[in-house]
């Protein structure tokens, strides 16, 4: 009975680090290497709108924030950024692929770069979006909070 | 399909040649405790129907009897908050077992074959966006498993053999998991692996076809 005991343990431990896909609504996480000042965000499609507390740039260095929700019913999310004397708009394109992770998980659901085309338009003058995915194997686990360590980023180089 | 098909042929074909050509039936019986345990333990399996009958029949050895179970399982678990999944699946188990000629105890061994089939659909519930739901890919496929098992009996009116069996067994399934833990004719696989293992116990009941003789105390 011990043994069995400490054989669910180490199977219960092996599996704490994984993280199985997208399980609620995913975020983009936008990182500004610019100073910015944002008053208002928009995201076309939403129900309710981005409240102000959440849009402001962490101004850290390598530091992810604010984050946005993705739409996961459509393959293109379109931000709009409200700056004092501009408005700049965001959309990030992404496609929807479902694939048994492990046998943890079994089948997640994860978002990736679009096979082909663009993966973004936008009215900033350089960005760059990179895409990780969801999913985090056990093995090498990271902490994954607020889409720190996975999911669609945005690195925002020059407004 | 082909391959439960060809299954059930081998194992049949095995199980008819292991026996006297006569095959006169013992006993019919029913598990009674599958459904049971899935209603009231911690496992979220959701609306089980589990139905599991065995047909028992005589050897040419005296006190060994073979019988063939058939099962059915159908059940629906929330494999995560998101991920909720239905599971159908069939079984057919060839049972030996051996009873001490002295007591009501008995221990053997079986064969069991299952096949399962296993929908899912995710759903990611939006706080900006509706609700997204998807389907995941269905998926369908076998386990074999061999169960060793041992238990004791209390007859009652003669004819009625209940049957309290603890049981284990080795299982190698390339359904169950990740897809679905559960093999009908065995129960939760433990391991998400392909090689796992199951530890049970269960109430059997079955319907002797003749009428246990009175014992008589002697000397």
């Amino acid at each position: 009975m011990k043994l069995f005991l400490v054989f669910a343990l180490c199977c219960l431990l092996y599996s704490c680090g994984e993280q199985c896909g997208i399980e609620a609504e995913p975020v983009l996480a936008i990182q500004f290497r610019t100073e910015a000042t944002i008053s208002k965000v928009a995201i076309l499609g939403s129900l309710q709108d981005v409240p102000k507390e959440g849009i402001q740039p962490i101004q850290r260095p390598n530091a992810l924030g604010p984050f946005f929700p993705l739409n996961l019913n459509s393959d293109s999310t379109t931000y709009i950024f409200t700056r004092p004397n501009r408005i700049d708009t965001l959309t990030v394109y992404y496609k929807k692929h479902i694939y048994s992770a492990s046998n943890t998980c079994g089948y997640i659901l994860d978002l990736e770069a679009p096979a082909s085309g663009k993966t973004y338009t936008t009215t900033f003058k350089r960005i760059e979006v990179e895409y990780r995915s969801y999913y985090i194997p056990s093995q090498g686990a990271k902490l994954n909070s607020q889409g720190e360590e996975s999911g669609i980023v945005v690195k925002i180089d020059e407004l | 399909m082909k391959k439960i098909y060809c299954w059930i042929f081998i194992l049949l074909s095995c199980s008819v040649k292991a026996q006297d050509s006569t095959l006169k039936i013992r006993a019919i019986g029913v598990d009674v405790v599958k459904n049971v345990t899935h209603y009231v333990s911690a496992a979220d399996f959701q609306n089980p129907i589990i139905a599991e009958c065995y047909v028992q029949f005589f050897t040419s050895k005296p006190n060994h009897y073979f019988s063939v179970s058939l099962g059915y399982a159908d059940m629906s678990r929330k494999a995560q908050n998101h991920f909720l999944q239905s599971f159908r699946g069939y079984s057919v188990k060839t049972t030996w077992e051996q009873h001490n000629k002295n007591n009501r105890r008995f221990f053997g061994y079986s064969g069991v074959f299952s096949y399962g089939t296993v929908k899912g659909e995710l759903e990611i519930q939006g706080n900006y966006f509706p609700d997204y739901k998807t389907r995941t890919p269905y998926n369908q496929g076998i386990g074999l498993a061999l169960e060793g098992f041992a238990g004791t009996s209390a007859l009652l009116f003669r004819r009625v053999e209940t049957r309290f069996v603890f049981r284990g067994a080795a299982i190698i399934a390339d359904i169950g998991n990740p897809q679905f833990p559960y093999l009908t004719g065995l129960g939760i696989s433990y391991l998400p692996e392909m090689l796992s293992f199951n530890v049970g116990a269960t109430i059997q009941f079955f319907y002797l076809i003749k009428r246990s003789p009175k014992r008589k105390l002697s000397h």
